[in-house]
């Protein structure tokens, strides 16, 4: 039986900058970061208070998994905003719009009331987005 | 001095980790190990490095900035001295004679994506993975 998500894949274009964003900006903790053959970089991240999941912050480059151009469709795809990374939840949505967007984290919308708790869009660098959502209990 | 191999010997710390005097530090390390510190950090460095190659893909520059040599050249002369040849000519004949799986050491990247993103070999390394 599949028991829970343990890595999920970020797709960024700069791992410093990645780095910093989702630690220093989102404050998230470093799991990993690792040279990986001669280019590569495994760099995971994850919510301080989830410490059995990270997220791979992954260079989309040309090698066995992708060539150039495919690279290049990736890069486009996140850069339009087509990618949604997922949701991130928080317990206090308002409090943390207010601080991530004066260390400068942009979203797409501010929080908005839903049915299913209160959400903003938040928005990666690069473009990955997610939903920033403070939930209402079940 | 196993968990900083990659940094230079610190005499004064480690002497004060143990409450000696630098002095005694000395002799009593070379009494409990049969030789000088910075002797015995370069034994430890080798191994390393003899593992790193064993166990991974990582390229000998980097192998070599890990168990802290500064120059490839001392290291791939030294590790040639001691282990009888050259670090590459070591991975290749060790995993000649044993399989070694790819990462022992170092952090857990599942095997796809390390293989995905770093092989050298397209074909095989997609073939390998299913794609």
């Amino acid at each position: 039986m599949i028991k829970r998500l343990s890595h999920v894949t970020v797709w960024v274009f700069d791992q410093d900058l990645a780095k910093t964003f989702y630690v220093d900006k989102l404050g998230m903790q470093v799991r990993e970061d690792q040279k990986m053959g001669d280019k590569m970089r495994w760099l995971t991240v994850g919510p301080k208070e989830q410490p059995d999941m990270q997220i791979a912050l992954l260079l989309p480059s040309a090698g066995p998994l992708m060539d150039a151009e495919t690279a290049a469709s990736l890069r486009t795809l996140v850069e339009k905003g087509a990618l949604s990374a997922g949701v991130l939840e928080t317990d206090d949505v308002r409090r943390d719009y207010e601080e991530l967007v004066k260390k400068g984290v942009t979203f797409r919308t501010p929080p908005v009331e839903q049915f299913y708790g209160i959400e903003a869009i938040l928005k990666d660098p690069f473009g990955n987005w997610f939903s920033f959502t403070q939930s209402k209990p079940h | 001095m196993c968990e900083r191999l990659d940094e230079p010997l610190r005499l004064p710390l480690l002497a004060g980790l143990t409450g000696l005097s630098q002095h005694a530090f000395l002799r009593r390390f070379a009494r409990e190990f049969g030789c000088t510190p910075h002797a015995y950090l370069t034994h430890l460095r080798l191994e390393r490095a003899k593992a790193l190659l064993v166990a991974g893909d990582l390229p000998v520059t980097e192998v070599c900035a890990q168990v802290g040599f500064e120059s490839l050249g001392s290291f791939s002369s030294l590790f040639a001295r001691r282990v009888g040849e050259s670090p590459l000519r070591y991975r290749t004949s060790v995993r000649a004679v044993i399989q070694v799986p790819d990462q022992i050491f170092g952090p857990r990247i599942p095997y796809c994506f390390r293989t995905l993103l770093t092989s050298r070999n397209f074909g095989e390394a997609r073939a390998r993975c299913g794609w």
